[in-house]
């Protein structure tokens, strides 16, 4: 025999409250005869497990420096502080660096949110567009049919992420990801690195960058000119740069001009 | 749902077996995805499910459109649906009889509906705007139930009603039944025996876990572990009854080898194959 129920909006919004607090004396008027409301706790449970797992995901480097057990401990905190607000977790915990920067555990390792925003570029990097990057060969054909390139046409990968860090911790990210560990937890000192990330192929691959090379593709990503992008960081040295920095994009993917087309037979004529 | 009939046993796809997937060439060999993975931009994981797409049969399944929430399914996250479906062109898409949004939250869970006239409603509602969105129908599963909320209908009459009133299908999940039959004491068997056999599009087959606080009193839907014996009965069970449907093997934790998969993946492959035969043979008697 089935029991006549209360509204479905006071349930879902007393269940949405217990999954914030736990407390499931409002839930308990909606059990069957019997039913002990304890168990609700098994969904509330189930979603935090879910959080935590994607986050430990998202940032393996922030799992391996911390062990699993303090990461649980931090990720749970975060989700109370930063619950999905988008039907997956797929991309969660985008606030998680800035939520480090802002936990006791930085007093420590101060470095931590730079090794999280590094988790998170390669992540954003891995999942971007698929960009097509102009090739040697598509040039060389252009230069053999005297057709100029446009550089105004030119811009720098989508799939390719700049970051200004606090604390030099390129290599111990690297190694982090690459190993899962590290042999101690080191010190280091304030000094700021600039890092490039990109997507070359399936890999994500990173580069440490000098100051004059992250103002060149600081203002190059903004949308300047590749030619006023090397003058502004360069200066009077521009003209020297230019040929190496350009061959150097090229090698590495990270030019793109996607109206210009790498298919010979489909390419449309340059302006 | 004409297009599944050659569908046999498939393997829930995670990115970490998509070489070894691509390289199967078992008969009848189909896979799915989690489509809320794939809300993605682009990237190897895209290039590869296309790959797969290219030599398999694919099936999405949804875990976050809050069907039965208590406003309709969000609308950034049906476009990207769409946008998945008219890309991959899946031979299946489904989601969950359950709800998971409330405002701006997302529980990352599948959370219960008491099963009311109302609550029927609000799932109707949901559905056919998912349906709407996406431009097909969808297979809809039954949930996993830990305890009983107070209601008006039988699980069964409840989503039998929720397709018949929406035109979508279902998508049987015989862990679900099973755990819910031990959990909650639902009579599985009739359970099964509530469906018309042609509303049944797929059937998910999964491991679970005992409860650590509650032990074997409560099972809990982990997708952690191997198919039990008593799933594999109740899925020849239900093979028997509904006839040959396609069946999936999920798998989201505890992940093992591709090939761990692949060998329990087969002995689902030979019991629809054997519910097939058998059941040509009754017909030609």
């Amino acid at each position: 025999m089935h029991e006549s129920p209360q509204s479905l909006d006071n349930f879902i919004i007393a269940f949405g409250q217990f999954m914030k607090t736990g407390d499931t004396e409002a839930l308990s008027a909606y059990c069957d005869n019997g039913t002990n409301p304890d168990l609700f706790n098994i969904y509330r449970n189930g979603f935090y497990r879910a959080c935590i797992d994607a986050l430990a995901s998202n940032y393996p480097a922030i799992v391996a420096l911390l062990g699993g057990t303090y990461f649980r401990t931090l990720a749970k905190n975060y989700v109370n502080q930063w619950p999905p607000e988008v039907g997956t977790l797929a991309g969660y915990g985008e606030n998680f660096a800035e939520f480090i920067e802002l936990s006791s555990v930085s007093h420590n390792l101060p470095y931590l949110a730079d090794v999280a925003r590094l988790d998170r570029a390669w992540l954003e990097v891995y999942f971007s567009f698929v960009s097509t990057p102009l090739i040697a060969e598509r040039i060389a054909e252009m230069a053999s049919e005297g057709v100029e390139i446009d550089l105004e046409r030119l811009t720098l990968s989508k799939s390719s992420a700049l970051l200004s860090l606090n604390y030099p911790v390129a290599e111990i990210w690297r190694k982090l990801k690459d190993f899962g560990h590290i042999q101690e937890v080191v010190e280091l000192p304030r000094e700021r690195e600039n890092i490039l990330l990109w997507r070359y192929d399936s890999e994500v691959l990173l580069r440490t960058l000098q100051p004059k090379e992250y103002q060149f593709f600081s203002s190059f990503k903004d949308g300047l000119i590749i030619e006023q992008a090397i003058e502004l960081a360069y200066g009077d040295d521009a003209e020297l740069e230019m040929n190496d920095l350009f061959l150097n994009l090229i090698a590495a993917g990270l030019l793109t001009a996607d109206k210009i087309s790498n298919q010979p037979h489909h390419r449309e004529p340059l302006s | 749902m004409n297009s599944t009939l050659n569908l046999t046993s498939g393997i829930g796809l995670k990115p970490a077996h998509f070489e070894q997937a691509l390289e199967s060439n078992d008969t009848g060999m189909w896979f799915e995805v989690h489509t809320e993975n794939y809300f993605i931009d682009g990237g190897p994981r895209m290039q590869d499910l296309h790959k797969i797409r290219d030599r398999f049969p694919l099936s999405f399944h949804g875990v976050g459109a809050s069907l039965g929430g208590l406003t309709l399914p969000d609308a950034g996250h049906l476009r990207r649906v769409r946008n998945l479906v008219d890309r991959f062109q899946p031979e299946l898409v489904s989601e969950h009889a359950v709800w998971s949004r409330l405002g701006r939250e997302y529980f990352a869970e599948l959370l219960p509906l008491p099963r009311t006239r109302e609550a029927l409603q609000q799932l109707i509602d949901g559905i056919n705007c998912y349906q709407e969105a996406i431009g097909r129908s969808i297979l809809i599963e039954n949930p996993t139930n830990y305890l009983s909320l107070k209601s008006e209908m039988d699980e069964a009459d409840f989503m039998v009603e929720a397709c018949q009133r929406t035109g979508c299908g279902m998508l049987l999940d015989v862990n679900n039944l099973y755990l819910s039959a031990h959990n909650c004491g639902i009579d599985a068997e009739a359970y099964i025996r509530a469906l018309p056999t042609e509303l049944v599009g797929e059937i998910h087959i999964a491991g679970y876990d005992q409860d650590e606080k509650y032990g074997e009193q409560l099972f809990i839907d982990s997708h952690a572990a191997p198919v039990s014996n008593s799933v594999w009965q109740l899925l020849d069970t239900a093979l028997e009854f509904l006839g040959p449907k396609p069946v999936l093997l999920e798998r989201d934790a505890n992940i093992p080898a591709f090939e761990v998969l692949r060998e329990e993946r087969l002995q689902a492959h030979q019991l629809v194959t054997e519910n097939s035969h058998a059941r040509i043979t009754s017909i030609s008697r």
